[in-house]
């Protein structure tokens, strides 16, 4: 596979931006010269790169694509709207829709505010859990993303060990850390952190059990702090109403992103009543995020994950992935691992603890058309269908073949 | 993450000179025939140690040296011993700022005058270190190799000698991080097990694995410089990173560490 536009981009790229791309799609992270590094068009589950080679999309865009790329009812929603204008002086009406849509859809949720990224809301809704409680701890779990901002931020350069003073996080699942971090910051601790399940990057993703999520429950019940669920990932792909429900967390706090507008920029996180005059006191606003396009994808995309079950549909289609991909797997002699709820499943090579073989394996089922990321959990889309997994398994059988050859 | 950088104690920055400074003069002998030269004569030993059991031993024998540290750098019959009151000491000895430090000769008085090879030793060490030379000179290479080698030999000094050593060894891993450069004599290693350092093939059967080869001299300079565009450099492809990236990027986050220590600004 060719990638020789994709890397004389690049070339140029370097010169004028700090890291040639920077950021989670960066080539860093995946596969320097074996994967593509620009996008050109996306049409379902495919998408074509710079060089014209097209893959079968496991990655989503890393999220958003929870419908495909284009889908024409959602771009149909954002086109009409955009066609009225942008980043008005005020909010358009599809504003409250939006948050109606919301407050009626997800259990706990009472209101809902709205940005552009999951950052800035999940950076917002520990303002909000320290202005409810007048506490400043924030307990979060270790290795989880939350965003760029300096308290989470998974990056070393320009922190300060201020930022995360009041920061503290603990193993994903291990109730005895998260009882010991309460029990030693008593009274202080403002908010609990969570992630529906843990999808760490360079590693398993970890179905929490469910001990933990009572204990999560019950701890933050007992000491008044405000459980937070960061659901900016996992968000309408495992449930239309919210990840919460799955696992039976009891948040104050959620905060949505890549699914809900399918593409289109936009986050929201919802609160519980209590929380809405701590809320209405944290400043929150950025120039373009009234703007209504995105708001009228979502409006459109939520329905559509209504409608048509999608959350069951990516669970399905993502059994008939990781089964087929485990069997491959067995077929060609290559142990794998699979983790995670199948609608965003993570699948490396077993005993690889450098992800060598895992890399390999990635690079090879991108020659052959599929995307798949070494080191990140995947993502299904509805746009998927049988006959695109099937074809996926078809060229990943090649791709083994082309690793012991 | 950038904080009001604390005192460094005397204590840590003697173990970086005792154990990754002072060994590179064997490592770089072995390509570099100015250093060959300024050795060259009878065999003999010396032993520099000092409080808190930091101690190294350099020894010459038939042309070749070698140098060992810690537990394994006793001193054996003959050898010169070096003894440093305190750690404070051995740095104002070895840290190139050509302070007078207190020394007291502990044994081997026969071969005193025999410290003289190594000084002269110490100052072409110095010179390879810390002179950038022309980008045409053979000796460029050495040059970058000797600063790694001197890199990851302190990265592992720092491990075994910081207090937050222990903490810092559980955040990397326990892998192996392979440098390459074609350019260079060999590859160079840090195994984060043992905390040991090497040159070739790195040892079998490490668990986890991170390989970071420099496509050209330039780029590894720039690294050692701090300034090159490491993701952009991934993108071109003149570095290349293959196994297990935090490990790589946490590694490169202490050798940051401990070239401030060395090189201050």
């Amino acid at each position: 596979m060719n990638f020789s536009r994709s890397q004389s981009l690049f070339r140029r790229a370097a010169a004028v931006i700090p890291g040639g791309i920077y950021g989670h799609t960066t080539p860093a992270a995946t596969l320097p010269g074996a994967t593509p590094y620009y996008a050109i068009e996306g049409f379902g589950c495919r998408y074509r790169d710079l060089d014209g080679n097209t893959f079968i999309d496991f990655l989503c865009g890393y999220g958003p694509l929870v419908l495909g790329y284009h889908h024409p009812e959602v771009e149909a929603a954002a086109t009409a709207a955009r066609a009225r204008g942008a980043a008005f002086n005020h909010p358009t009406p599809l504003m409250v829709e939006l948050a109606e849509a919301l407050v009626a859809r997800i259990d706990f949720a009472d209101w809902a505010v709205f940005a552009k990224n999951g950052a800035d809301l999940t950076t917002w809704a520990t303002m909000v859990a320290r202005e409810a409680t007048g506490r400043p701890k924030i307990l979060k779990i270790r290795g989880a993303y939350h965003g760029t901002h300096a308290w989470c931020s998974p990056g070393h350069g320009g922190l300060i060990p201020e930022d995360r003073a009041h920061v503290h996080d603990f193993p994903f699942n291990d109730i005895a850390a998260l009882e010991a971090l309460f029990t030693r910051h008593r009274g202080q601790v403002a908010g609990l952190v969570l992630t529906p399940f843990h999808h760490p990057a360079f590693a398993d993703s970890e179905l929490p059990s469910p001990e933990f999520v009572a204990t999560c429950n019950r701890l933050c019940r007992e000491h008044g702090a405000l459980q937070i669920l960061d659901d900016v990932r996992c968000g309408f792909r495992l449930s239309s109403d919210g990840s919460h429900s799955v696992y039976g967390y009891t948040p104050d706090l959620s905060v949505y992103c890549k699914a809900l507008a399918n593409g289109h920029p936009l986050s929201a996180a919802v609160g519980r009543a209590a929380l809405k005059p701590a809320a209405s006191r944290v400043f929150l606003t950025g120039s373009y995020w009234n703007d209504p396009a995105p708001m009228a994808a979502a409006l459109a995309t939520l329905a559509i994950i209504e409608r048509d079950a999608v959350p069951a549909r990516l669970a399905a289609l993502g059994e008939r992935f990781v089964a087929g991909f485990l069997a491959l797997g067995e077929k060609h002699g290559v142990p794998l691992r699979a983790s995670g709820p199948p609608a965003m499943p993570y699948v490396r090579v077993a005993d690889d603890p450098s992800f060598l073989r895992t890399q390999r394996l990635c690079a090879a089922a991108v020659a052959h058309g599929v995307f798949l990321h070494p080191h990140h959990n995947w993502f299904l889309g509805a746009a998927h269908t049988e006959a695109d997994i099937d074809e996926a398994l078809q060229r990943l059988d090649t791709a083994f073949h082309s690793l012991s050859s | 993450m950038l904080s009001k950088p604390a005192p460094t104690s005397p204590a840590l920055l003697a173990a970086l000179y005792l154990e990754a400074v002072l060994p590179a003069i064997p490592l770089l002998a072995a390509h570099d025939s100015a250093l060959v030269a300024a050795l060259a004569g009878p065999d003999f030993a010396v032993v520099f140690s000092t409080s808190g059991g930091l101690r190294t031993r350099l020894a010459v024998r038939s042309g070749t040296a070698t140098a060992t540290f810690g537990p394994a750098a006793s001193a054996q019959s003959g050898d010169i011993r070096i003894w440093f009151p305190t750690p404070a000491q051995v740095v104002r000895a070895f840290d190139g700022k050509h302070r007078p430090a207190l020394a007291l000769p502990l044994g081997g008085w026969f071969q005193l005058t025999q410290l003289k090879r190594l000084t002269a030793a110490g100052a072409r060490l110095e010179s390879l270190l810390n002179c950038r030379p022309a980008a045409n000179s053979p000796d460029l290479a050495l040059h970058a190799w000797g600063n790694l080698a001197v890199g990851l030999a302190a990265a592992a000094a720092w491990l075994r000698h910081h207090p937050d050593g222990p903490a810092t060894r559980a955040r990397l891993g326990s892998g192996v991080v392979v440098f390459s450069c074609s350019a260079l004599p060999s590859p160079l290693w840090l195994d984060l097990t043992s905390l040991t350092t090497g040159t070739g093939p790195p040892p079998p059967a490490a668990l986890l694995m991170a390989t970071i080869t420099f496509a050209d001299l330039d780029t590894l300079l720039a690294e050692l410089d701090h300034q090159l565009d490491a993701p952009a450099a991934l993108g071109l492809g003149t570095l290349r990173l293959t196994g297990y990236l935090p490990l790589a990027e946490n590694l490169g986050l202490l050798l940051l560490k401990v070239g401030a220590l060395l090189k201050p600004n």
